[in-house]
């Protein structure tokens, strides 16, 4: 079992970045996607943080880059280039769905990195009408009080 | 009209005494509707054996099963014909790392629709018999547990040309958004296409519904689809789109309720379309996005009538029709699958997608069986 084990985790890190681009962008175009965590083991972590935002800025299908943009959520806390991209995508004015897909994920991140990232939604869902009420809404729902605390 | 009835080994020596036939005929839609509460043998088992009209002219079937105590699930191992012949034993497909229908998989509510494909005996006799299995959450066979089974009968004399009814319910007050309405009505075009290649013409309803936030079918509180199957008494597939769908990630395209799904009203009658997820980061439709959502629709619809992916995204599991591809991997099956409606993954460049709207002849067969298709 565990020569298994190895062999599996030794085949995902042996893919080149353009093959563990195209694995996350099948995963990203997939009609029932996996979880995040099966899209985590596609490669090592440098390669799949820079394959989601490679996908964040794919056309097609329409699906593809806000779920790119939801699994990158969940790299913020550890990697900086991860954290700028997320934060980007929030001021993006031209793809608000960005920050829904952002905003739906922050319950799953440490309280203070949570609150960084609603911060600079609630800056763009404020003034996007169709934004606000849902923004408004998901951040009223969350599990951290500072997130909460945004809103007032 | 008293029909025997076998329910597991000691049920049916209990029914032999009481001379007790557990089945109620009624009717729905100018439908037979049979229904009875059966309880598993010693081995877990129900041999729930649904007595058909005695007219002869049941062509088709869709049976929902459900589990009385919630932490139990139930599945179909195979169907039996009245003398007792195995029709089609769907574990063996299984076995095999193919689906035949959704039925062997365990689920509280339980859909089956009979027969699965072209490749399937023709409904006769007095009765059929499904067998199921009812299991609890620890994976063991559970004796002694209820099950009620709801069985539709239809008398469809021709399975080539047919229609679908589709209701599509505007939740969440979506329709109030006219950009949203025109795309969706623009992509149920689309999804009607699709289906027209296949013979099947889909006619579709439009209504509203009110009761709130709605989570994937078989998810969240059961009363609220319920409530919205029951909202529309007609013989059809309830389509409901929603901004995006409650408790999931905006980025969830939509879901079938089950392989085949329930034309009754259950908590898993049902297929959901998020708006959000199919419009993309600009949340405006472009051309092509209303395409793909027309194809999304046709393709969850697809689920709900009994269609599996024909090969998943592990390339380890496949659907049980001869004439798709056993492919192995991404290349191969790109190759022979990639522009079929059920493809799990959608082929697209970084900018475009191929539309994927073909049906094999084996999976018109499954559509056409479909006790909604008629």
């Amino acid at each position: 079992m565990i020569i298994f084990l190895l062999s599996l985790m030794s085949g995902a890190a042996d893919l080149s970045d353009a093959q563990v681009a195209n694995k996350v962008h099948e995963a990203m175009a997939a009609r029932h996607m996996d979880s995040c965590d099966a899209v985590r083991a596609l490669g090592n972590a440098d390669q799949v943080r820079a394959a989601l935002i490679q996908a964040t800025e794919h056309q097609a299908p329409p699906w593809a880059p806000l779920r790119a943009a939801g699994c990158l959520t969940e790299f913020v806390e550890a990697d900086p280039l991860a954290m700028a991209h997320a934060r980007a995508l929030l001021r993006d004015k031209a793809r608000p769905g960005f920050v829904l897909a952002i905003t739906e994920k922050l319950d799953v991140l440490p309280s203070h990195v949570a609150l960084e990232l609603a911060e600079t939604a609630w800056v763009t869902a404020r003034v996007e009408p169709r934004l606000t009420r849902r923004v408004q809404s998901t951040l009223q729902s969350s599990t951290h009080a500072s997130v909460r605390a945004v809103l007032k | 009209m008293m029909r025997f009835v076998s329910t597991g080994a000691g049920a049916l020596v209990l029914m032999a005494l009481t001379g007790c036939n557990p089945w109620e005929e009624g009717s729905v839609w100018g439908l037979d509707l049979v229904t009875a509460t059966l309880t598993s043998g010693a081995d877990g088992k129900v041999k729930a054996r649904i007595p058909l009209p005695t007219s002869g002219d049941t062509t088709k079937m869709l049976i929902a099963a459900t589990t009385v105590d919630a932490d139990q699930t139930v599945y179909v191992e195979s169907i039996e014909s009245e003398d007792g012949t195995t029709l089609r034993r769907l574990l063996s497909d299984v076995e095999n790392d193919e689906m035949p229908s959704g039925g062997v998989v365990n689920q509280s509510i339980n859909h089956f629709n009979w027969p699965i494909d072209a490749g399937d005996a023709a409904i006769s006799g007095e009765s059929v018999t499904v067998v199921y299995g009812v299991v609890r959450s620890d994976n063991t066979f559970a004796p002694g547990a209820e099950i009620a089974i709801d069985g539709l009968l239809s008398p469809d004399p021709d399975f080539s040309s047919s229609t679908l009814t589709v209701n599509l319910h505007w939740a969440g007050g979506i329709d109030e958004d006219p950009e949203i309405k025109l795309a969706v009505e623009a992509a149920v075009t689309e999804m009607k296409r699709i289906y027209e290649a296949s013979n099947v013409v889909v006619e579709v309803t439009y209504q509203t519904f009110d009761g709130g936030a709605l989570p994937r079918p078989g998810f969240g509180s059961p009363d609220t689809w319920e409530e919205l199957s029951r909202s529309t008494d007609n013989r059809a597939v309830d389509v409901v789109v929603v901004d995006t769908i409650a408790g999931s990630e905006s980025s969830i395209l939509g879901a079938a309720g089950s392989i085949p799904g329930g034309l009754l009203a259950t908590a898993k009658s049902g297929v959901i379309l998020s708006a959000s997820a199919n419009a993309g980061p600009d949340l405006i439709y472009s051309e092509s996005e209303i395409l793909l959502l027309g194809g999304t629709m046709a393709h969850e619809l697809g689920h709900m009538l009994g269609l599996f992916h024909p090969v998943e995204t592990s390339y380890e599991r496949w659907d049980a029709l001869d004439d798709t591809e056993k492919c192995q991997n991404a290349g191969g099956c790109q190759g022979t699958l990639g522009f079929n409606l059920m493809y799990p993954t959608a082929l697209c460049t970084s900018s475009a997608c191929n539309v994927q709207d073909e049906l094999t002849e084996g999976q018109v067969g499954v559509v056409q069986r479909y006790t909604g298709v008629f």
